[in-house]
């Protein structure tokens, strides 16, 4: 599917979503779990894959302490709907090449 | 010729300003946005931001205002640009650069925002210490002489930076209660020395600033000011009219090549720039300062459409169009005016969230253009989408603004999009909230356009890039079964909730919508059900109706279970809401319950609780009379969720939760984007 391309932004490992990027403990590096709102459906699988058991649900979509992120990827494989939980790079990571606050010219 | 040329010339006449030539009469006014880091360094966000208007075409680009003085007094925005020491030197010659390699002349504006300023300090500086009016800002301290005679010094060495960085005109900011209106104004400048006295005594300030910067950058740089041709502080004893002439005359005799002139502080009581102002209301004032001077003379303030202006500097009126707002909504508007492709100009609404945002310290967003702060962010897709590898079959449920929006971002991408609307009109609630009482021009003041020209613009776009509009078909799921896209969109927006109370069933028990397209009709006595921003414009409809019909004295009454109504109203907007309300003799009845409706009324408990002296009144099982009850509470309409389809679902705009139209319209853009 596209919505999956989007969040290709890191090669991933083969037969698997899970990025080959190294995991670093902390979700302003590397890939984090990002919901598409307009998409989820507030059904609760990725809140009950969830090792540290950090997804909630607010207005009825649901919302991670992003803080205490592992970057495991469980809710991303227990998600049923397409496009609803992308992994990607932090908004303003240098990687993404959108960084307007940090440069001071 | 282009075509656009051909139709308004006097637009895109080019125009001298002291030595130089502008290629024509369109003027990107300073516009404050927050982008800049909080020590004033230019960020790559404001100069992405410019370079869209440098490429716009307009013939001069202002720079937002930049701060002149270390102490940061005159800082009145967390992300203004600085100019106070020679290392902004370099952000500043990159932006001048980029406005001219759009072959327009680069504009720095200089500006101390004196009493509306000291964003990170405790106090504001200015010639007087007066009391604030407005809550956000700061109290006031009298400046001495040595700290007068060291901020001009600060403005002349701001002035020499801005040349050595590529400017070729400078402007000062004179206007809305920024430092040097603080001298000019009655109201605010009470000194007795050489800086206050009679109006002479008012302008030295702005004299001594004007010369020494004709004295530091020589003839060739046009030196620009912006000043306030009327106050509109006469409760207060600021400035007459004639007063602010004369200050215009001293400015023009001190050697400013131009004068632009605006209306109203920020003190102000009364609107300036909201939607209730008929468009071209304040050319009257230019053209009084336009017989006064001989320099030329601009205006912003309530000019969106080309046809305005082009007819003002026709008869002499005016001599720049200035903009500000219409070009954070569409900074290609210039050029588009110039190819006469008006359809595709993305029409300003006034609804001040750009002012807003800027007075909540946010960088600012524009409700009609979400791209507005991330045009250098190529998936925002300012500079247009790129194709999508896979084309895709998308199903739009509901043509309001969410749907619409999104519709054209992914038809832009080169999608196969349908739009089904239930009922036979686009625009949903647009629609029905441009019925209000605010009018373009006062000939047509029943009828709020600027939400329709949104609309209309969004429906021209669609339209242009192949959007199938379906109107009075529901998406149902024979429908999808029949269709099989690839994905559905559900924008089918909100619903006046029906509460389940006796009596709701009864035929003077009306639909807010039904209310506005006329199809209800009116009793004397109206009980509104709902306080939010859409309950608030639907009594202001009804107040005016009634008062149309010559309807005297009517009961009029709102009931809801919140403390305060409006709350999700612009604060620039929701004061002149309130002084209707209460003008109209409206009762708000907060923390409300309907128990029961009957034949004569609505029976009730509320709370009222005292703003200054939290006394509460507390009202139990009153009956409120009412000839007409409206419902008027908006919640999500669950015609259609996420289980309706088998495949790509997304929902987007009021049916996920009722917000204000900017939201509708982000929600429809991101999704957009996504596809």
């Amino acid at each position: 599917m596209i919505l999956s391309k989007i969040s290709s932004a890191r090669p991933l490992i083969p037969g698997t979503k899970m990025s080959v990027y190294p995991h670093s403990g902390s979700s302003h590096k590397g890939l984090y779990p990002w919901i598409d709102a307009f998409r989820c459906n507030g059904c609760g699988a990725c809140a009950r894959a969830c090792p540290p058991d950090i997804i909630g649900f607010h207005k009825g979509k649901a919302a991670i302490v992003l803080d205490l992120c592992q970057q495991c990827g469980e809710c991303f494989e227990a998600c049923p709907v397409e496009g609803a939980i992308i992994f990607k790079l932090h908004p303003g990571s240098a990687e993404t090449g959108n960084t307007p606050f940090l440069s001071r010219i | 010729m282009l075509p656009g040329v051909k139709k308004y010339p006097h637009i895109f006449c080019p125009i001298q300003i002291g030595k130089l030539w502008a290629k024509n009469r369109i003027k990107y006014a300073s516009t404050e946005t927050n982008y800049n880091t909080s020590d004033g360094f230019v960020t790559q966000k404001e100069l992405a931001y410019i370079e869209a208007h440098a490429r716009g075409g307009s013939g001069i680009v202002t720079t937002q205002g930049a701060y002149t003085d270390p102490r940061g007094e005159g800082q009145g925005y967390v992300g203004m640009m600085g100019i106070w020491d020679d290392k902004f030197i370099p952000g500043l010659k990159k932006m001048a650069d980029i406005i001219h390699s759009g072959d327009a002349l680069a504009c720095l504006q200089l500006m101390h925002c004196g009493r509306v300023g000291g964003i990170n300090l405790p106090y504001t500086v200015g010639p007087s210490a007066i009391q604030q009016r407005l809550r956000r800002f700061r109290p006031q301290r009298k400046m001495s002489i040595p700290e007068v005679e060291e901020c001009i010094q600060e403005h002349i060495d701001g002035a020499r930076r801005a040349v050595e960085a590529g400017y070729d005109i400078i402007e000062i900011s004179g206007i809305v209660g920024y430092l040097i209106s603080n001298f000019l104004s009655k109201f605010t400048n009470w000194r007795s020395d050489e800086y206050g006295g009679d109006i002479q005594g008012r302008c030295t300030f702005m004299r001594k600033i004007i010369e020494g910067i004709r004295q530091e950058v020589g003839p060739d740089i046009a030196i620009g000011i912006r000043l306030c041709a009327w106050e509109m502080l006469d409760d207060v004893e600021g400035n007459t009219e004639e007063e602010s002439l004369e200050s215009i005359k001293i400015a023009e005799a001190a050697g400013s090549d131009y004068i632009s002139v605006t209306v109203g502080w920020q003190e102000s009581l009364g609107s300036v720039i909201s939607r209730d102002i008929p468009m071209g209301k304040w050319l009257y004032i230019a053209e009084r300062t336009k017989k006064a001077v001989k320099v030329p003379v601009s205006m912003a303030y309530r000019l969106f459409v080309p046809e305005i202006p082009d007819k003002a500097i026709a008869s002499g009126k005016l001599d720049i169009w200035e903009m500000c707002r219409p070009m954070i909504a569409d900074p290609a508007l210039p050029n588009k005016i110039m190819w006469d492709r008006q359809e595709d100009i993305t029409p300003c609404i006034a609804c001040q969230v750009c002012l807003a945002r800027l007075f909540r310290d946010a960088p600012v967003t524009c409700t009609v253009r979400p791209s507005c702060g991330h045009e250098g962010e190529r998936e925002w897709g300012y500079h247009g989408f790129p194709k999508a590898e896979e084309k895709r079959k998308i199903a739009i449920a509901g043509a309001g603004i969410a749907g619409l929006q999104a519709a054209r971002i992914a038809a832009e991408k080169g999608h196969e999009v349908t739009v089904y609307e239930k009922t036979g009109h686009i625009g949903g609630q647009w629609y029905y909230a441009s019925r209000n009482p605010w009018g373009e021009n006062s000939d047509k003041y029943w009828d709020d356009q600027e939400f329709m020209r949104w609309v209309n613009h969004m429906k021209a776009q669609c339209d242009k890039f192949g959007v199938k509009f379906v109107l009075n078909s529901p998406v149902t799921k024979e429908l999808l079964e029949k269709e099989r896209p690839d994905s559905l969109v559900i924008a089918i927006g909100a619903v006046p909730e029906t509460p389940d109370i006796p009596g709701v069933d009864k035929p003077h028990v009306v639909s807010m919508f039904d209310v506005f397209t006329g199809k209800a009709k009116l009793g004397k006595n109206v009980v509104i059900l709902g306080g939010s921003g859409a309950a608030i414009s639907l009594m202001l409809f009804v107040i005016d109706k009634l008062e149309k019909k010559g309807v005297k004295d009517p009961n009029l009454a709102m009931i809801d279970p919140a403390p305060r109504f409006g709350w999700d109203i612009n604060p620039s907007y929701i004061w002149r809401y309130r002084l209707r309300l209460k003008q109209a003799k409206v009762q708000q009845l907060t923390n409300g319950q309907v128990k029961e409706i009957t034949d004569k009324g609505v029976k009730a408990d509320w709370t009222i609780v005292d703003r200054k002296t939290k006394e509460k009144q507390q009202f139990k099982g009153q009956i409120v009379p009412a000839d007409t009850i409206i419902l008027a509470r908006l919640v999500p309409n669950a015609e259609l969720g996420y289980g309706s389809f088998k495949g790509d679902t997304a929902m987007i705009g009021d049916c996920v939760w009722v917000r204000r139209g900017i939201d509708a319209i982000q929600d429809g853009y991101r999704l957009g984007m996504r596809f």
